[in-house]
């Protein structure tokens, strides 16, 4: 039942990042447009830079999440990403700044998550997205144990 | 130990080296670096957003975005007006029968060396007689950077 609950979530969370990945490689400069509307002090290369490998970042670990392989690292950039987005999202909905998040856009699933694009929005869903790559760690680091115990 | 430091530092250092050769991120370094590679003839002024701003503003000039609606919807400069690149020699003249072609049109996209604000510009002039049409230096992403 953990295993295939640990599966489930390695879906979800990795198929999610990959999605986030994809949307953004063909579009560098929207990117970086998003990047720039959070209004944070960076030097132009430095966010040049965040934007060309960001979306490359977000397909590897979605991708390794997905397969399974070197999960504690993978999750480890998922949780240190995850971060990150909840910070810029969260500095965002408190500076009221008029953005969307430059994130996947769930409104075309249904019309009414689009409040999750929003800057609060978003930053919740980031907070959630951690709590399950935190559960997802945790059935990761059982696993094993269980197997050695069988 | 090695084998946990190679693994951490494997997705940032590939996802940078992919990104350096990511077709699409050549789109940003034209930004700066590459001569502009457009396909329609410029000779068009170019215009900063200080110099633009005021008369944007008291609406003597007519702020024009070139990029795609979507894009437009998303994010574009307060007091501009979407005319996509593409759009129909139809709403090409109703646009200028709208704003009146009398008026300086400054028009951008999204950087200062992409294709669709002289496309737009050359299309203005040539289809519907546009007399004084001139281009937003740095174009939106400029403008951005502009921005505190």
């Amino acid at each position: 039942m953990k295993r295939m609950t640990a599966v489930f979530l390695r879906l979800v969370l990795g198929g999610l990042f990959l999605a986030a990945g994809l949307s953004k490689l063909g579009a560098p400069l929207q990117t970086l447009a998003s990047i720039y509307a959070y209004q944070i002090v960076l030097p132009d290369w430095l966010a040049s830079t965040i934007a060309a490998a960001l979306p490359w970042m977000e397909i590897l670990v979605g991708l390794a999440v997905l397969a399974g392989l070197w999960l504690p690292v993978a999750l480890g950039w998922t949780a240190f990403m995850l971060v990150a987005f909840t910070a810029l999202t969260a500095q965002a909905w408190w500076r009221e700044l008029p953005i969307d998040c430059g994130c996947v856009d769930l409104s075309e699933l249904h019309p009414a998550l689009a409040v999750l694009s929003t800057p609060g929005g978003a930053a919740l869903r980031n907070l959630a997205l951690l709590g399950l790559t935190a559960a997802l760690a945790a059935l990761a680091r059982r696993q094993p144990a269980e197997k050695s115990a069988g | 130990m090695t084998k946990l430091v190679a693994q951490i530092l494997f997705f940032p250092l590939a996802a940078l080296a992919l990104g350096a050769v990511n077709p699409w991120s050549q789109d940003m370094k034209s930004n700066t670096a590459k001569p502009p590679a457009t396909h329609f003839p410029d000779e068009f002024e170019r215009v900063t957003w200080e110099e633009a701003e005021p008369r944007v503003e008291s609406g003597e000039w007519l702020l024009v975005d070139a990029r795609d609606e979507e894009q437009f919807t998303a994010q574009h400069i307060p007091g501009a007006v979407s005319l996509p690149s593409y759009a129909f020699p139809e709403l090409l003249a109703f646009f200028a029968e709208e704003h009146g072609r009398n008026k300086v049109a400054v028009i951008y996209c999204g950087t200062e060396e992409c294709d669709l604000s002289v496309e737009l510009a050359t299309r203005l002039r040539g289809e519907v007689g546009w007399n004084d049409v001139r281009i937003l230096e740095g174009g939106f992403l400029g403008w951005r950077r502009r921005q505190p």
